[in-house]
């Protein structure tokens, strides 16, 4: 019973990280932007909260400096996609190598490792009933992911968001600004994954570790396809994973080496990927840009 | 007071002057035709009236006034609203959404779907277009995405409307509908201007037209004083001459037979037990609505499509195995889409005319392609089909659609084929072109070949075949001479309005 209860907890606490990024991703697809740089996004936000949060020694700042500059690296896959036509797909692969170059150097640079920064103040934990020790940020992405799916699904923007995201051509012509739209999307995007990040680096531990991210924002593009582009879809997705993740914390006797454990979000994720997704529809207009 | 002058507009993409000082009058309350070929700058000047281009030069008063349109908002907030040629619809939205979106009634901050409908099904029903409001977009047919489209214009408010080719999908009864809902529009004091290439539509349901020729106005006429000789001059910069049917004057044995092709696609039957013949000098026509197994019949008769049961022998030979063996056998294929299948828009023309013959003895020998045969085909065949193109070497993808397709035509005919399934032949292709093309065909025809014509234009069907199958839900319903079709008994099996008659 303990033991259930003990994988229960935490796969609840490492699906955070992945709901808050896919519900994320849900706003980036449903307007028309393929969400793959949120890998990237994520490790700036991992990374900005580390160092607001050694610099200011006050773990808010950090986490306000973690979203700032994960919304602020979304941005440029705007100006890059949106405003310049250029390819989603390349630009976010392109933003995730980036990233993961630019942290690590930049470690190294302010703490002198690649590998690791110090340890740096962590986030305060709120404590819940049955759940007990627990970040702010499990019931915060359930709070997002339901807003969220009212946002889309119930109100009139949401409905725009919806067409420029399927059809943006047809936005066009009904006045409806792709571009507002777009950048919208890539805004949520940022912030989402900013607030992943952070909860990575200043939450869950309290240092930034050397792509510390380890396919999250891969993970959530298939949580965002696996819940039917549809944010409380995605919060049970979520779930899936942090439950592939936590099987860690329940064979800690060696009976499996850890080294297969880790590999099993992976592995879902390429299930989910093979056979899950079919009769999911993405939403038409990703990747178009509503030029004739 | 005229609802729109447009003033010496002009405009360019890139080096090509899509519109060079063209006037333009909408009177109040009239429905006005904007006729041309295609490329002729028609959609362009309507989009520059609704805000979707901007214009080089020139100026547009709306009712006295001038506007400047900084995008279609503008233009909506000015009473224009436009239905474009392909829908500007989304088809996982339900027909409430697709209109009201951008004018959604609210609830606080929240989108009031129940107000959204009962609002659309009022709209509708006041228009004379009912429909459900709460049908996704994807499942409506063609015709009624159609009234979707001019509901949604309507629910803005528009006093000025444009209709871009509004009956290119549509058939004969929808066109009848549709031109019965544009009257009644025009009685509420609407001003209605429709985009059209077809002679026979301006005549009856316009007061006035205006025609275009390569961007430039060549004159607009009131309907009473002009007859579709002089429209069809005007259009084409030349004496052009209405030619009525050619009826085959020899029709000869059999040359190619199908029996009982069936195919399924994800379970469900697109074509069932489908059997036709084409004789030695005749011209098949298949009429129907697009997507009632077209697609796939082509596919089948073409070894794209391995079907679930089908016997297809040519001079009494049975033919079978993939794409490459149907064409060896002697069948031609002009693909339905010219883009996707009938050309690599990036390679040059010599290279796309030898495509799926490239293997022959002319073009290569041992392995290795011989450019100079090459080049002196690709020669040859763009002064016989008269393609008009800078070189043998100029991408296709830089030619105009008509002489795309001309590229695709010259290929398949010139190779000689016993039987050629020509599927949308003239499809966004102009006048003279099509003109060209019809030719081609009735002069091969004439030889003693056999053509399988696959067109959503019931026109080009009723004037190039000899003989008519009509194709509703993957089955062939009727099956007659081509004079004993007219409009309404096509309209009523194509749309599957009777059991379909029985053929044998």
């Amino acid at each position: 019973m303990e033991s259930i209860l003990l994988f229960l907890i935490s796969a609840l606490r490492s699906s955070v990280p992945v709901a808050l990024a896919a519900v994320g991703g849900n706003f980036s697809a449903r307007c028309g932007i393929m969400p793959m740089g949120m890998e990237g996004f994520i490790l700036m936000g991992a990374f900005g909260a580390t160092c607001g949060s050694y610099y200011t020694n006050n773990p808010w700042l950090g986490l306000l400096c973690g979203v700032a500059l994960s919304t602020l690296y979304a941005l440029i896959h705007g100006v890059l996609c949106v405003q310049y036509h250029m390819d989603q797909v390349i630009c976010g692969i392109g933003l995730n190598m980036f990233a993961s170059g630019f942290t690590a150097s930049m470690t190294q640079v302010i703490w002198g490792s690649r590998a690791n920064s110090s340890s740096v103040e962590s986030l305060p934990h709120i404590v819940l009933p049955v759940i007990g020790n627990v970040s702010f940020m499990l019931p915060l992405a359930i709070v997002v992911g339901l807003v969220g799916w009212a946002f889309m699904f119930r109100t009139p923007w949401g409905l725009r968001l919806r067409i420029v995201g399927e059809k943006p051509l047809a936005a066009r012509t009904i006045g409806i600004s792709i571009k507002k739209y777009r950048f919208l999307g890539e805004c949520i995007v940022g912030v989402l994954c900013g607030l992943a990040g952070s909860y990575l680096a200043i939450d869950h531990v309290n240092r930034f570790a050397y792509e510390m991210s380890a396919g999250r924002g891969y993970i959530a593009v298939a949580v965002n396809i696996l819940g039917a582009y549809n944010p409380i879809g995605s919060l049970f997705g979520s779930l899936i994973f942090g439950a592939a993740a936590a099987l860690k914390s329940v064979f800690t006797d060696g009976s499996i080496p850890a080294q297969l454990l880790d590999l099993c979000p992976y592995l879902v994720t390429i299930l989910v990927v093979t056979f899950a997704v079919r009769h999911v529809r993405a939403p038409a207009g990703i990747a178009d840009t509503g030029e004739e | 007071m005229n609802a729109v002058e447009m003033r010496g507009i002009s405009k360019s993409f890139g080096n090509v002057q899509a519109l060079n000082h063209v006037d333009f009058t909408l009177r109040e309350g009239e429905i006005h035709a904007v006729l041309g070929e295609n490329g002729a700058g028609k959609t362009t000047l309507m989009k520059v009236l609704y805000g979707m281009h901007r214009a080089d030069a020139g100026e547009i008063l709306i009712r006295g006034k001038k506007v400047s349109f900084r995008d279609s908002s503008d233009a909506i907030q000015a009473g224009i609203g436009m239905v474009h040629q392909h829908f500007m619809l989304v088809p996982v939205l339900s027909v409430a959404e697709n209109i009201v979106a951008g004018h959604e009634p609210r609830k606080g901050f929240l989108y009031d779907q129940e107000e959204a409908v009962r609002r659309v099904t009022s709209l509708a029903e006041q228009s004379g277009f009912p429909i459900d409001a709460r049908a996704r977009v994807e499942s409506l047919s063609v015709g009624q995405m159609q009234r979707v489209e001019i509901l949604k214009a309507l629910y803005r408010g528009v006093e000025i409307l444009i209709l871009d080719e509004p009956t290119a999908v549509l058939t004969p009864i929808e066109v009848k509908e549709l031109f019965r809902a544009l009257r009644v529009l025009k009685g509420e004091g609407k001003s209605i201007v429709i985009i059209t290439h077809k002679l026979y539509e301006v005549m009856e349901i316009a007061d006035r037209c205006t025609v275009l020729r390569d961007g430039t106005l060549i004159g607009s006429v009131d309907k009473e004083q002009t007859d579709m000789q002089q429209l069809a001059s005007m259009m084409v910069g030349r004496e052009y001459s209405f030619e009525g049917r050619h009826p085959s004057e020899h029709i000869g044995e059999v040359l190619c037979q199908v029996r009982d092709l069936s195919c399924q696609r994800a379970g469900i039957p697109v074509l069932q037990d489908v059997s036709l013949t084409v004789h030695r000098g005749e011209i098949l026509g298949i009429a129907g609505i697009d997507g009632n197994g077209q697609t796939e019949l082509i596919e089948a008769l073409t070894g794209l499509l391995r079907p679930d049961s089908m016997h297809l022998t040519l001079n009494g030979k049975e033919i079978s195995g993939d794409a490459e063996d149907f064409l060896a056998a002697g069948i031609g294929h002009v693909p339905e889409d010219r883009t996707l299948r009938g050309l690599s828009l990036a390679r040059s023309i010599e290279e796309n005319v030898i495509l799926g013959y490239e293997g022959q003895k002319q073009f290569c020998r041992g392995g290795m392609m011989n450019y100079k045969n090459i080049r002196k085909n690709a020669d040859t065949l763009i002064r016989d089909f008269r393609v008009k193109a800078p070189s043998a070497a100029t991408p296709c993808g830089s030619l105009s659609g008509g002489n795309q397709q001309k590229v695709v035509i010259a290929r398949v005919f010139s190779q000689d084929p016993e039987v050629v399934i020509c599927a949308q032949p003239t499809r966004g292709v102009d006048v003279s072109a099509s003109e060209y093309i019809h030719e081609v065909m009735l002069a091969y025809r004439d030889r003693g070949k056999g053509i399988l014509l696959i067109s959503a234009d019931l026109d080009e069907i009723k004037k190039l075949s000899d003989t008519i199958a009509v194709i509703y839900k993957g089955r062939i319903v009727a099956v007659d001479r081509a004079e004993a079709f007219d409009d309404n008994r096509l309209g009523v099996l194509m749309t599957g309005a009777e059991g379909g008659e029985k053929c044998s």
